[in-house]
């Protein structure tokens, strides 16, 4: 039985010339559990909008066709008070949907909108406290809340007014790798309860798999490009996913190396896959011959002006030539600024920070809009050549040449806040190495980008590092520090608490905890597996994970 | 809400008292109110207070320059052009104590105030519209926001190697700066907005509150006593024949 159903729907916004949507049909059935994947502006954020009427009735878009239809009323002729009871929805950011300052207030805001009585507003809050493991211990304000808490006040206060179907987009986008698991484990005991339908919109796809019973998977251009059971879309379909550019679980090239018809759905199971062939034996990491030192830090401590401790205490480190340093730990523990000291934007409270003669630090943010200077995408590259004093002529010439090479020339004229989300960023870093700088910083580089973003990314950090250039990665993301870091270094209250190789770092329990840190689900089913048979490799990237099958495929 | 109230009406009553000591009889009234009553930190006050009386010396020195009718008394003093009236000089002193004073009503109001609490009962014991009363608390949820994220921009911007040593060269970075701000507040709020509506904030008929705002005795009792108490310092100032009441000239 059908609980939405998305009828030839083609929907453009406002100001857009390109539909969002593009005849888009779509069940969700009762009690079902939905992932819904897409490379980014594919249309699955708006989807879910549509889903509990936001769109028509709070954002306008021009509805060009078909229909929506939920619990069996048409979307656009139902009330948008009627639409959210039957459907709730949460956003990304836990920071653009909280309203109230308190907890239990949140949680209220939309039993006070539908006008549920006092007296029964206490219970419901309770249950809904209870269904997001939000106990007493839970502070009262919103502002001492962890991000991954927020969330689940977020989730709690959808799930209070008792919605029969449940929207997630992307709830875990934003969050550190912890505040992820907290909020994937809410979702997990609501796929397990099998009240409500649910729909889910999650990169993370390892994580979810096991609590889904279907997939569909949207186009760039917003229509359905596949859907089904999971095991057959993503052992089925690989290539189609992979030129579509959208997440596949890591765990699907370990079934399909393994011959296995299904994608584990937990680490133990992957861990079996893993124990069921042989793997050849990879070089355990060895402290490769570091180049040149570039960057050195010194007993370096920061302090931000009316803080009560330094957001970094006391840090030695050096970044070499021809290195990938990725600096991981929990949010908070003074990366970014560790960064920033690293790049001379700030000055060390104490201790110093060296850098090489005729070396420069081109430093690129988390938001790429924090960094662009208004006007063109030209002008934007123009802008740091000139600001390193740079002739015209030749600066010029190099911005049209980095044009070319990030595939922006066809935007050369735009305005860079015009930009989808994957141009930005490639803005960003084309305007930081226009310079050719020696190191190149990245904060942040993968959140909230799709996977052929972040492949691309990690392309373009292999391929400067090959030749001998110089990339310091700040990352909450595992999978890419274990597939393109040549060095971690972690972080947790502004110390350094281990320095190595990213395989050293996964093996190290205490590290992983401390710094709020969660495996690769590759480097997870391989440390189980090594539990059993120690003398396994410990793979923990797709990238290994392919080197490994080819030097395997060759006879010995 | 009653509190509210309240300081509204303390606040019109000082703007309408032009002499100095007035409103420094009111001024010690709430911070010896404050401490007593409030559990408030003093030197939240003085934090406070170092900007208003910035603002203020400003007042005192512009009125007592300027606010000298020629001719009327002697002079207190005189560098050059500059003349330096007594009447000037009270009229401003008055001003710098009086925006002292209802600062620290106001003040008093802010610390002392759950601006939840405030916000519900602004919508239901004031029927101020719900549209108005919420976004007020999401907006005090901005505004640190908007704090970090300027510093952020700011760093960002920079990075970019944005030195301009020209004359307008700062201020042209600081505008430029803004346009980020600018975008990432405007989404901000559109979300915020959204996720409102999405919640059934948009067409909600008949809304209920989770939190109970009766005005009740104790409203009327601390209504009572702050204007019985503002009421006996303006008696008290009139028989000492300190107070002067604004009699709708803008100089002594």
């Amino acid at each position: 039985m059908s609980f939405a159903s998305v009828e030839s729907l083609t929907l453009r916004h406002i100001g857009r010339r390109a539909p969002a949507l593009r005849g888009l049909d779509l069940e969700w059935h009762q009690g079902e559990r939905l992932l819904l994947l897409g490379p980014s502006g594919s249309g699955k954020s708006t989807l879910a909008l549509c889903l509990d009427g936001v769109i028509p009735h709070s954002l306008d878009a021009h509805w060009e066709a078909g229909r929506v239809v939920v619990n069996g009323r048409d979307t656009r002729e139902a009330r948008i008070s009627d639409l959210v009871r039957d459907v709730g929805i949460l956003f990304q950011d836990p920071e653009a949907q909280l309203v109230m300052l308190e907890v239990d207030d949140e949680i209220a805001f939309g039993l006070e909108n539908l006008g549920v009585p006092r007296d029964r507003m206490r219970e419901r809050i309770a249950a809904a406290r209870a269904a997001t493991a939000l106990d007493s211990s839970t502070p009262r304000l919103l502002a001492d809340l962890s991000g991954g808490t927020k969330q689940r006040v977020t989730l709690a206060s959808l799930l209070a007014m008792r919605p029969r179907g449940l929207v997630l987009d992307e709830p875990t986008a934003t969050l550190d790798p912890a505040g992820a698991r907290e909020v994937l484990a809410a979702f997990a005991s609501l796929a397990a309860d099998r009240e409500r339908s649910l729909l889910i919109v999650e990169h993370r796809v390892d994580e979810v798999l096991r609590h889904v019973d279907r997939v569909a998977v949207l186009d760039g251009e917003g229509h359905l490009a596949m859907e089904g059971d999971p095991d057959r879309v993503f052992l089925g379909e690989a290539q189609r996913l992979r030129s579509l550019g959208v997440w596949e679980p890591d765990l699907a090239a370990l079934a399909r190396a393994t011959g296995a018809q299904r994608v584990p759905r937990t680490a133990d199971e992957a861990a079996a896959l893993v124990t069921s062939r042989d793997w050849p034996a990879v070089d355990e990491p060895v402290a490769s011959a570091r180049g040149r030192p570039l960057i050195a830090a010194r007993a370096v401590r920061y302090r931000y002006e009316r803080a009560s401790r330094d957001a970094v205490a006391g840090v030695d480190i050096i970044v070499a030539e021809g290195e990938c340093v990725a600096i991981v730990g929990p949010n908070g523990a003074g990366k970014s600024t560790l960064g920033l000291l690293l790049a001379g934007v700030l000055r060390p409270s104490a201790g110093e920070v060296t850098l090489a003669a005729r070396s420069r630090v081109a430093y690129v943010f988390q938001y790429p809009e924090h960094q662009f200077v208004p006007s063109t995408v030209r002008a934007d590259l123009r802008f740091g050549l000139s600001a390193c004093g740079v002739a015209p002529a030749e600066a010029d010439r190099r911005a049209t040449a980095t044009l070319e090479q990030f595939g922006l020339a066809r935007l050369a004229e735009a305005n860079p806040y015009s930009l989808s989300h994957g141009e930005k960023r490639r803005l960003s870093v084309a305007s930081a190495l226009v310079t050719d700088p020696q190191v190149l910083l990245l904060d942040e580089p993968t959140f909230g980008q799709d996977r052929r973003n972040v492949d691309e990314l990690g392309a373009l950090v292999d391929e400067r590092v090959r030749a001998g250039g110089t990339v310091v990665v700040i990352t909450h993301d595992l999978p890419f520090v274990a597939a393109h870091a040549t060095r971690v270094i972690a972080l947790a209250d502004g110390r350094v608490v281990f320095e190595g190789a990213p395989q050293e770092l996964f093996a190290r329990a205490d590290v992983l905890t401390r710094c709020r840190l969660v495996l690769p689900p590759l480097a997870e089913a391989f440390r189980r597996a090594r539990a059993q048979r120690p003398g396994l490799p410990l793979i923990s990237s797709r990238a290994e994970l392919d080197r490994a099958l080819r030097r395997s495929a060759v006879p010995a | 809400m009653v509190k509210f109230a309240v300081v509204l009406v303390l606040s019109l009553l000082l703007v309408l008292v032009i002499d100095p000591i007035t409103p420094l009889l009111f001024l010690a009234l709430t911070l010896l109110a404050a401490a007593a009553l409030g559990n408030v930190s003093l030197a939240s006050y003085g934090r406070a207070f170092a900007v208003l009386a910035v603002v203020g010396l400003g007042f005192v020195w512009s009125n007592a320059i300027l606010a000298s009718a020629p001719g009327e008394t002697p002079p207190l003093a005189v560098w050059g052009p500059i003349r330096v009236s007594e009447a000037g000089l009270r009229f401003g002193i008055a001003i710098a104590l009086r925006g002292l004073a209802i600062g620290a009503i106001s003040l008093t109001f802010v610390l002392t105030t759950d601006p939840t609490r405030f916000a519900v009962s602004l919508a239901r014991n004031a029927r101020v519209p719900d549209r108005i009363a919420y976004p007020l608390l999401a907006a005090y949820r901005f505004l640190p926001f908007l704090t970090d994220e300027y510093a952020q921009i700011h760093l960002a911007q920079r990075v970019r190697g944005a030195a301009d040593a020209s004359t307008f060269g700062g201020l042209r970075r600081r505008l430029r700066e803004l346009v980020p701000l600018f975008a990432t507040a405007v989404r901000r709020a559109t979300r915020v907005a959204v996720a409102m509506d999405a919640r059934g904030f948009a067409g909600a008929s008949s809304r209920t509150y989770l939190r109970e705002t009766p005005i009740g005795g104790g409203d009327v009792v601390f209504a009572l006593v702050a204007i019985a108490g503002a009421l006996a310092l303006l008696w008290l100032s009139a028989s000492a024949g300190w107070l002067r009441l604004w009699d709708g000239r803008f100089s002594a």
